[in-house]
């Protein structure tokens, strides 16, 4: 596998300043949370498909959860170029590796387990924050470990990694907004052995709620899995049903026809 | 406006400031992501300590289970797990007060890459509830023995707090420096405690216009005595400064810590510290009782050269597992980025494994609101 | 009600508030920004959970009980649900001492009111009429950021109060650094007409999901049901769990911290018997008063 650690090019790239050198400013267009939980025979992501501009709702069927290779899965909120430059990093890298000589000949897989993928991703994050031009995105990696002899191992692995190479694992993760609302929630209810649908069930009740209360969601989503059995699927787009009707939010305010405050 | 004491806050988009990313935010390369490490050096024992909670740098909890980047080895190869034993015994209490039949033996694993890491689930455990402490089961151990070849010089270990992924940068700096320099040494030769030490603070020097965020401790053993080896504890700041204690502290909470370990941890020293005085008052309520009185200092070149503080407690590792235990629950109770659990790593020579030391993880559980 | 008579401008020092250093602190704030960014002075974030919600019969409220200084604990177990009327309670968030004098101001006002009018119980519109009025009228610089509930003639009432003034009439709401936490959880399990068993579960939840996920929220859970017919339930800390007695049984308490007989040094000792019962005349020098 390559060693570089340049990545593509990068939206957030100002134009070079009177004093020459370049810096990222801020993120422009812009995904929300990503949601991830394991579950007991893998690892399930969830993300909606906004992609905003500002407070511009700018695309609204875009892919946040990616393919890396045949075991492993990412999926990324925060600046949209980024993550699509990092994801063809991360293809470039797989495909590097499945067409290397050592691996032609090995029977096994020779693809970098998610493990592997979220270690590079963190000092690939880590360089470009320290040149200070960072990646601006929080990046989740899922699938499985390895075992010594390189095959893939029982254990499923989900990581995040964070625009300055913050890493770490977790049985629940969750990215950007989905931090603060979708995660409570999922702790509260995660248990290790939970099957699929009841995995998903809590993932889709999460997107629901970010959908209320994040502006920047969206109800048109997608589900993506990592399966022991080394499979990655990424569910087509589709759209959550909600409910708005409350009695309180119906009702004309205490009856005055204001909020009820004189 | 004097605002002293605030319950809470309603400034929620003050709170939130990190996450609403408007146009005219700067890029912060930091993130203090809490821990708090901590170390203690006795006679014939080292521990290092360190609690697992991960902050976001705000009000939010990264993960509760964050051990990679905060205790690691400092020594390479020679000291991976040979074996994982479970439910061995904790090493003999020498004192049977303690009561170390209820401590939890830590489940953390150690990594290739030369660092502690909680696993995730629990194998077989029922979802831990976070409303109760966790249930105490038979303590298990992770024993980890020496090699057959035991190498010269025992693990030492750098706890680190801070900026996670400062911290995790350096620990790979680190351990590449020191590859690469023992590398070139005859085979088996280990960089002892003190080099160790010595590198720790050029690495973190070397980035001083752009530190790493990282607030060290080290500790291991030290083998230069001809009187056997005995604990050394090294404490840093940012960017390399650093000085030999007996017992110290860094990262989120340690000026609450320090004093708590420094009171504890005083009653030993100063039983010493009594027959060297006439007077009845005992002298440790007028000054430092880790100082050393300035006639029984030793003087010499750098190596040879002692802190004109005690370097080593002369407590038991019982008691120095229990004052750190009960030092952290009380920093947990009003810090509010330290919590969840901690794990403290006791590295102890043993008279008859080949006078080479064990290691013992132990954990108790903190506060986890 | 002459309470609320804004004092004539032209008055030199108006008590209350003194605006004098407003502009001044803004000047600084950005001249601080501009020499070196980044390097602002950080703002104070403060944490704290509080929520409420309609159900069939009345209203929940619901607090945690740390209080925090920057990132360290102030209060392990203050009372964040505060008196507005018999059937009035009010929660708070923001600076301690403005919820504090805010609700305590009101609930006066209240009192007064009641008895101008010979009534027993109030309206929940009013305290909420009086809150925004005294809120906006100091521009935000009362940092009380409130739930208000209670039950009067009209049935429940829930009003969420910011800062500034701005009320919201709403079948739920949270607020505080927690809000979010434990919005998800309101989100998730709120209907309409919830039995009061269930209401007063879901609350505990949502102040639980504060404790757990927020660090500015912690410790215990206090809640208050008003009913319709006028009681009310106050949950003070129904549920602890985060007792520290159950962690440190684990460790031995150090035997240093035991102070034996003598440990303070006695250098002198001299007894002297108390003379009587307090002063007298008698332990008075009189002087003759210089004429």
């Amino acid at each position: 596998m390559s060693l570089s650690l340049q990545a593509g090019g990068s939206a957030t790239r100002a134009l070079p300043s009177a004093a020459g050198t370049t810096h990222t400013t801020s993120p422009i267009t812009t995904g929300t949370s990503v949601l991830a939980v394991k579950y007991r025979s893998g690892v399930l992501l969830a993300a909606d498909t906004l992609v905003s501009y500002g407070s511009m709702a700018k695309f609204k069927n875009a892919r946040r959860l990616l393919p890396i290779n045949s075991r492993t899965l990412i999926g990324g909120s925060g600046e949209y170029s980024d993550l699509q430059s990092v994801s063809d990093l991360l293809k470039r890298n797989a495909l590097e590796d499945k067409c290397t000589a050592d691996s032609l000949y090995e029977e096994e897989n020779n693809e970098e387990c998610a493990k592997e993928v979220w270690s590079y991703l963190r000092a690939v994050m880590y360089n470009r924050r320290s040149k200070m031009n960072p990646l601006w995105n929080d990046i989740v990696v899922a699938g499985f470990k390895q075992n010594d002899d390189g095959t893939t191992s029982d254990e499923p692995f989900l990581g995040v990694v964070d625009k300055i190479g913050t890493a770490y694992e977790d049985d629940v993760l969750a990215t950007g907004f989905g931090g603060y609302i979708a995660l409570p929630l999922m702790r509260e209810k995660y248990r290790p052995d939970m099957e699929e649908g009841e995995a998903r069930a809590l993932l889709e009740d999460c997107l629901r709620i970010l959908f209320y209360r994040d502006c920047r969601a969206l109800n048109r989503v997608q589900i993506a899995k990592v399966t022991r059995e080394g499979k990655v699927l990424v569910s087509e787009p589709y759209e959550l049903d909600t409910f708005w009707d409350f009695k309180g939010f119906v009702d004309t305010k205490a009856g005055l026809g204001t909020d009820g405050g004189w | 406006m004097n605002k002293n004491i605030f319950t809470s806050s309603s400034l929620i988009l003050l709170v939130f400031s990190n996450l609403v990313e408007s146009s005219a935010q700067k890029f912060d390369p930091y993130q203090l992501n809490g821990g708090l490490v901590a170390a203690v050096a006795g006679k014939d024992y080292v521990l290092i300590a360190s609690d697992t909670r991960l902050t976001d740098g705000g009000y939010g909890i990264n993960s509760r289970r964050y051990l990679s980047g905060r205790i690691w080895g400092a020594s390479s190869s020679s000291w991976e797990p040979i074996s994982t034993l479970a439910s061995t015994q904790l090493p003999q209490s020498s004192s049977p007060s303690a009561a170390s039949a209820s401590w939890n033996v830590s489940p953390a694993k150690w990594e290739s890459d030369g660092s502690l890491a909680m696993p995730l689930e629990e194998e077989n455990g029922p979802k831990r509830n976070e409303h109760e402490s966790r249930s105490l089961s038979f303590p298990w151990l992770h024993f980890i023995h020496p090699p057959s070849e035991a190498p010269k010089n025992s693990p030492v270990f750098i706890g680190s707090a801070g900026c996670a992924s400062d911290c995790e940068s350096l620990k790979r700096r680190f351990r590449l420096e020191l590859d690469s320099l023992e590398c070139n040494f005859p085979s088996g030769l280990k960089l002892g405690v003190q080099s160790i030490a010595n590198l720790l603070q050029q690495v973190l020097y070397g980035r001083r216009g752009f530190p790493f965020y990282s607030f060290c401790v080290v500790a291991g053993m030290d083998n230069r005595d001809s009187d056997g080896s005995t604990g050394a504890v090294y404490v840093y700041d940012a960017i390399g400064s650093f000085e030999r204690v007996a017992v110290g502290c860094s990262g989120t909470g340690r000026e609450l810590l320090q004093p708590i370990l420094d009171r504890l941890f005083s009653e030993s020293s100063r039983n010493e510290n009594h027959n060297h005085d006439e007077c009845d008052i005992p002298v440790a309520a007028h000054r430092d009782v880790m100082s050393v009185p300035a006639g029984e200092q030793r003087l010499g070149v750098a190596g040879s050269l002692r802190p004109p503080v005690k370097s080593f407690v002369d407590c038991s590792w019982e008691e120095a597992v229990t004052n750190i235990a009960r030092g952290y629950q009380s920093v947990a109770e009003r810090e509010i980025s330290v919590g969840d659990e901690i794990v403290i790593c006791l590295l102890k020579s043993e008279s008859d494994v080949n006078n080479s030391p064990t290691l013992h993880v132990i954990s108790f559980n903190l506060k986890k609101d | 009600m002459s309470e609320f008579t804004l004092s004539p401008t032209s008055t030199p020092s108006p008590p209350g508030f003194s605006f004098d250093l407003t502009h001044r602190n803004a000047l600084i704030a950005q001249s601080a920004a501009a020499n070196n960014p980044g390097k602002l002075p950080k703002a104070l974030k403060t944490g704290t959970t509080i929520v409420g919600l309609v159900y069939s019969n009345g209203i929940v409220l619901g607090a945690d009980t740390r209080s925090t200084n920057d990132t360290t604990v102030a209060d392990k177990n203050c009372d964040k649900i505060h008196y507005i009327a018999p059937n009035i309670y009010c929660c708070g968030a923001g600076t301690a001492a403005d919820t504090e004098k805010t609700t305590e101001t009101i609930a006066s006002q209240m009192e007064l009111l009641r008895l101008n009018c010979g009534s027993s119980t109030s309206r929940v519109v009013t305290a909420c009429t009086l809150l925004k009025r005294m809120l906006f009228r100091h521009q935000g610089y009362i940092s009380a950021a409130l739930i208000l509930g209670g039950c009067d003639v009209n049935g429940p009432h829930l009003y969420q109060i910011y800062p500034h003034g701005s009320t919201g009439k709403l079948p739920f709401t949270t607020m505080g650094s927690g809000s979010l936490a434990a919005m998800a959880v309101f989100e998730e399990g709120y209907r309409d007409d919830l039995e009061e068993g269930e209401a007063v579960e879901l609350v505990r939840r949502a102040i639980l999901a504060g404790i757990w996920n927020d660090l500015g929220s912690g410790s215990n859970v206090d809640t208050c049901v008003i009913r319709m017919d006028g009681s009310v339930e106050m949950g003070r800390n129904c549920v602890t769990p985060n007792d520290v007695g159950v962690l440190r049984e684990k460790v031995v308490r150090s035997s240093v911290l035991d102070m034996k007989r003598g440990t303070t040094a006695v250098i002198g000792e001299s007894f002297r018997k108390r003379s009587g019962g307090g002063v007298t005349l008698e332990d008075v020098v009189i002087t003759e008063m210089e004429t």
